[in-house]
């Protein structure tokens, strides 16, 4: 069977300050795996242990514990690293160089030999919307254009694990959506993408599954659609309800919400029939009778409070 | 291929770092102000001295060549230093270090 994209097994990481006597715990025993071909969110506060997980994996520093992998290799290793393309958060270039220059510079150090390098470079560069700007130094890009160049220099390998640290922090909504899209053609090529992201309503629409860690430990991990469905609340919908059905309902618990041509009636799971049966007596006509979907934002606050680490 | 494309952006970098490009300057006067002796010793050769003047000029020479030399390596420590430094306070050799480099 082939290696999972990225496998993290009991990974510790600890920054001793020696000089003030501290030690700060940055990640303790996480471990989750990313599978082949999969879009997976890497979500938490700020100073959750993202970026020190990010940097493990790319092999810019070492764990002190634990075991991990990408594609079976250990990470900073030639061969893993060919197999990788990275966006950093706040991605910097240099600021004198053109786009088209950069994208040499990281071509050969990416070891791949395209047969017409120049045409690769401009196809990528047209492929984030910057063939436009090639004449543009890049100390004049905007921030989305900046990110956009990101995105490109780490395609240039042809890689099959994207890890990408905050892709869309600083865009406007246009740009997010580009990004978006972009993340979205790439799955549909098969590749892995690992990502962090605090805008959770974007993670929704592109992620396959999501890790959520706090204060330097996985608080939970699975795939977006079985967290979202997994709420214990069943939603009923009917086209109307009696006025004076209304405070029994609540009574028993359900939570009620009317709109122009229907009613929602947020029940738990276990009396979903009792109440549905009590509607039909009542004269109601059930419309549909789902899963109650809880948004990641509500079960992300929900698992880390909200707050991030100190 | 890899480490001469490293080198020539760090050359690059390093050609536009004023502070070092100053401190070249300097160095190129003084290597200057240090051969213009040189000069002089052609016109002051006679048939007489002219074994004398050449030893002169070789340790003249000499003197320049070692200059030339620790000074070089000198910059050459500094630019390298100043590049990984300078890469990491901007955040440049994250996508560097991405690549597949070996460190060692």
């Amino acid at each position: 069977m082939a290696a999972p994209a990225i496998e993290f097994a009991g990974v510790t990481k600890i920054y001793e300050r020696r000089l003030r006597g501290m030690s700060v715990v940055a990640l303790s025993d996480v471990s989750f795996e990313v599978a082949r071909g999969e879009v997976c969110a890497f979500l938490g506060p700020n100073g959750a242990g993202k970026t020190t997980s990010m940097s493990i994996l790319m092999g810019f520093i070492y764990a002190d514990q634990g075991r991990t992998r990408v594609f079976g290799y250990k990470p900073g290793d030639v061969k893993a690293k060919e197999r990788i393309g990275f966006v950093p958060e706040n991605f910097a270039f240099y600021r004198y160089l053109r786009a088209e220059k950069l994208m040499q510079f990281h071509l050969r150090l990416s070891g791949r030999t395209p047969d017409r390098p120049k045409a690769f470079i401009n196809r990528l560069l047209a492929k984030v919307k910057l063939d436009g700007y090639k004449d543009l130094k890049i100390g004049k890009y905007s921030r989305g254009m900046v990110q956009r160049l990101g995105i490109a220099q780490a395609l240039l390998g042809d890689p099959d694990l994207l890890v990408l640290d905050e892709p869309t922090s600083g865009l406007d909504p246009a740009g997010r959506k580009e990004v978006r899209d972009m993340i979205l053609a790439l799955k549909a090529e098969g590749k892995t993408i690992f990502l962090s992201s605090h805008l959770l309503s974007e993670v929704e629409q592109i992620c396959d599954r999501v890790i959520i860690v706090d204060r330097g430990r996985v608080v939970r991990a699975g795939s977006l659609q079985q967290m979202l469905a997994e709420g214990n609340r069943v939603e009923i919908v009917v086209d109307q309800i009696p006025e004076a059905l209304e405070p029994v309902l609540k009574e028993r618990g359900a939570s009620v919400e009317r709109e122009a041509n229907r009613v929602r009636i947020t029940v738990d799971s276990g009396e979903k029939r009792a109440f549905a049966e009590m509607l039909w007596a009542a004269g109601c006509d059930v419309v549909s009778l789902t899963p109650a979907k809880s948004s990641l934002e509500e079960m992300f606050l929900k698992l880390v409070g909200g707050g991030g680490a100190e | 291929m890899k480490i001469r494309t490293i080198a020539l952006s760090t050359f690059g970098g390093f050609l536009r770092n004023k502070v070092i490009l100053l401190f070249c300057s300097l160095f190129a006067c003084i290597v200057l102000l240090f051969m213009s002796p040189l000069l002089a010793y052609k016109s002051a050769t006679t048939a007489a001295n002219a074994q004398q003047m050449q030893g002169m000029v070789l340790s003249e020479v000499a003197l320049v060549m070692s200059l030339v030399s620790g000074f070089g390596s000198l910059l050459a420590a500094w630019a390298a230093a100043d590049s990984v430094g300078g890469e990491m306070r901007s955040g440049t050799i994250l996508a560097v270090m991405a690549r597949p480099l070996r460190r060692w």
